[in-house]
């Protein structure tokens, strides 16, 4: 065979779509593969109370439209597919319609999505509801399906939206009749509202989130979905790879093999939807299914020098009110997230020169009675970063 | 119940048509890729992968009935015929609109140059699907009532070819990386079904890096007469490709080599300029 170093590369993808044809071009054309180093196991966690147990990377189909590329991510180990009414104008489920067939009905779990129209509030309930259930049955005879295993209320932003009576009304009816195993909800904006939205309505089963390491509004998100893991939902995170690239320019591209395992290191996320269109792609998500530890040299290429955990201050102001030497504890992590995150010592000791520090700050502190909430070791930052002062600023870059 | 991010400052492209009886709105800020997703969520991949460019909504309001005309602007008539054609069912009512267009219900999509147009209402009923079918013509005169399809189409063969198939993907065609800016046709021949693809570059160079590209993953490649290279396919079985000059042809779904050599040489490069 002429490429045995390509054959390889893909060895771990151990079924494909066509198997062993048989085919043969001519002699040497082909060879055995050589020996595979052992794989690493899938790596599984459980939807919240729909009791799936999924692999933690599963397969957003909304952009594929190649069917040989979703057989290829089920035979080798995805089991949940995500799609929705919307997507390719209807032809994304006609397509899993076709290709699911071939496959026994619990060898995997599907979700799709309905969305609302624009004048649902000014609608009556039983118009509402009626145009909701359409659009679900639709569905169904495009996936060719007695029922499906979850189904979201596609792309809310609002409580009102979550807790929308004819909406609940038409997909518990659904779920009651055997239609639909668990419902849902699906956000990507003003996720935490929506998030507890969904927990306070007690009506929904699982949450999928646009969740990834850019975001914004973190904390509050990851809090929101630290409380929807309690009370016993599932959590399927999308946008995993946040736009792809770091600027608007789409000049730095992120590392989206990293960005997918970051979001995979909240344990309350229990799958992720990567969409993807490749089998490249497929490879990268499929490695990161059998392991999503993240590298510190994936975490410097997000941009998270340290670990995320261990350098950006949230800025809660906890320890102003806890420090005995009253220091500028917050503006003294600023100091050291420029130097050890931006890589930009002068910038750390540009703030640090602005705060008027004792000589040495926390010498006169047997112990540091400060509790951070992201469990810094505050004394020690503080001692290594304070350093700085001593530096000549012409030295520093 | 929507709510969007400011829309950016980018003038305006399109003259939407008056229509008579109907007051025109523009409540919608113009969408682009960074914002699609506000509107149409996870449906937007679909369309930047497909070098979207801006959409620009207008509804026609006449008392309580509202029709929206939305207009979506790509790079150029192939990416627009890409979208209109991953989105469009060969079963629907096809009308004389655009390029190509359908009528299904109170909804009108066409595809005319650059611009994929979809007019609809949530109403029902003839008379709502007539205002909807006028508003949308007007729109195509808007836009300057091109009708013309993607030139390349021309190369497919007419034998065989299953109705309304022709489809353009712009990334990833048969889940590979490297080769994108692809038509490709469905054909029903002698009870088998078949595909034939062709994509141009500017530079026949570019062919060769493909196909050079496609022999490093394959499982097995090997020449054949007339320039045709037999590639196994590991994840899309048996493929024959073959280069004229910056076109590049090739079947999927044919095992039989010399088969797929004819349907090659059936391929109308004739038509086509390089």
């Amino acid at each position: 065979m002429d490429n045995p170093a390509s054959y390889n590369r893909r060895s771990f993808l151990r079924n494909s779509v066509t198997g062993t044809t048989g085919l043969l071009l001519g002699t040497g054309m082909l060879h055995a593969a050589t020996a595979e180093p052992k794989e690493k196991e899938i790596v599984y966690r459980t939807l919240g109370k729909t009791g799936f147990r999924l692999p933690v990377v599963s397969m957003g189909v909304m952009r594929a439209d190649n069917p040989n590329l979703v057989k290829a991510a089920l035979n080798n180990g995805m089991v949940h597919l995500d799609t929705a009414h919307g997507y390719q104008g209807g032809r994304n489920e006609e397509m899993l319609g076709r290709l699911l067939t071939e496959y026994p009905r619990d060898r995997f779990v599907i979700a799709t999505k309905v969305k609302g129209e624009n004048d649902d509030f000014d609608q009556s309930a039983r118009t509402v509801r009626a145009r909701f259930e359409e659009k679900f049955e639709i569905s169904m005879k495009r996936l060719k399906l007695d029922y499906v295993d979850i189904l979201y209320l596609h792309a809310v932003s609002s409580k009102k939206e979550v807790q929308y009576e004819p909406y609940i009304q038409t997909m518990t009816r659904l779920k009651k009749a055997g239609k639909v195993k668990f419902i849902g909800v699906s956000t990507h904006r003003n996720e935490p509202e929506v998030i507890r939205a969904a927990i306070e309505s007690g009506v929904y089963d699982v949450v999928l989130t646009s969740y990834n390491f850019q975001q914004d509004h973190l904390k509050d998100l990851e809090k929101a979905i630290d409380e929807a893991a309690k009370a016993g939902l599932g959590i399927v995170a999308m946008k995993t790879m946040a736009g792809g690239y770091f600027d608007k320019e789409r000049t730095q591209p992120i590392n989206t093999q990293a960005a997918l395992k970051w979001s995979l290191q909240n344990p309350n996320i229990h799958t992720s939807i990567p969409g993807f269109t490749n089998f490249d792609e497929l490879e990268q998500n499929l490695e990161v299914m059998r392991d999503p530890s993240l590298t510190s040299d994936e975490k410097k290429q997000l941009r998270l020098s340290y670990g995320y955990d261990t350098l950006y201050c949230t800025g809660c102001e906890n320890c102003l009110r806890e420090c005995k030497m009253k220091l500028p504890v917050p503006d003294i992590m600023r100091s050291y997230m420029y130097t050890y995150g931006y890589r930009s010592p002068a910038l750390g000791k540009e703030v640090l020169s602005s705060l008027n520090l004792p000589e040495n700050a926390c010498a006169d502190c047997q112990s540091c009675e400060v509790h951070c909430t992201k469990k810094f070791d505050l004394k020690a930052k503080i001692r290594d970063i304070q350093r700085l002062r001593h530096v000549p600023a012409d030295l520093l870059v | 119940m929507l709510i969007f991010l400011p829309a950016l400052q980018v003038h305006s492209q399109i003259t939407f048509p008056q229509i008579k009886g109907y007051e025109m709105v523009k409540e919608y800020p113009l969408f682009v890729p960074a914002n699609l997703w506000d509107y149409i969520n996870g449906a937007a991949d679909a369309y930047t992968a497909n070098r979207f460019v801006d959409l620009e909504i207008a509804e026609y309001v006449k008392g309580n009935r509202r029709i929206k005309a939305e207009v979506y602007r790509h790079e150029s008539p192939d990416h627009a015929f890409g979208i209109y054609s991953m989105e469009r069912s060969p079963g629907y009512n096809f009308i004389d609109i655009g390029a190509e267009g359908y009528q299904e219900g109170s909804l009108v999509h066409f595809v005319s140059g650059p611009y994929y147009v979809k007019v609809l209402s949530v109403d029902t009923g003839k008379k709502v699907e007539k205002e909807v079918y006028n508003i949308a013509s007007e729109v195509w005169t808007s836009l300057g009532r091109d009708a013309n399809m993607p030139a390349l189409l021309s190369l497919f063969p007419d034998d065989g070819l299953r109705e309304k198939s022709q489809a353009y993907t712009s990334t990833s065609f048969l889940g590979h990386e490297f080769i994108g800016d692809v038509f490709s046709a469905a054909y029903l021949k002698d009870g088998k079904s078949f595909t034939l693809f062709a994509g141009k570059r500017s530079d026949p160079v570019e062919i060769e890096k493909l196909i050079q590209q496609y022999k490093q993953v394959a499982s097995a490649h090997q020449p054949l007469n007339d320039g045709v290279v037999a590639i196994k396919d590991k994840y899309n079985g048996m493929i024959y490709l073959q280069q004229k000059g910056n076109i590049l042809l090739g079947t999927t779904n044919i095992d039989d080599a010399t088969e797929a050599v004819q349907l090659l040489e059936s391929m109308q490069i004739g038509n086509i300029s390089f």
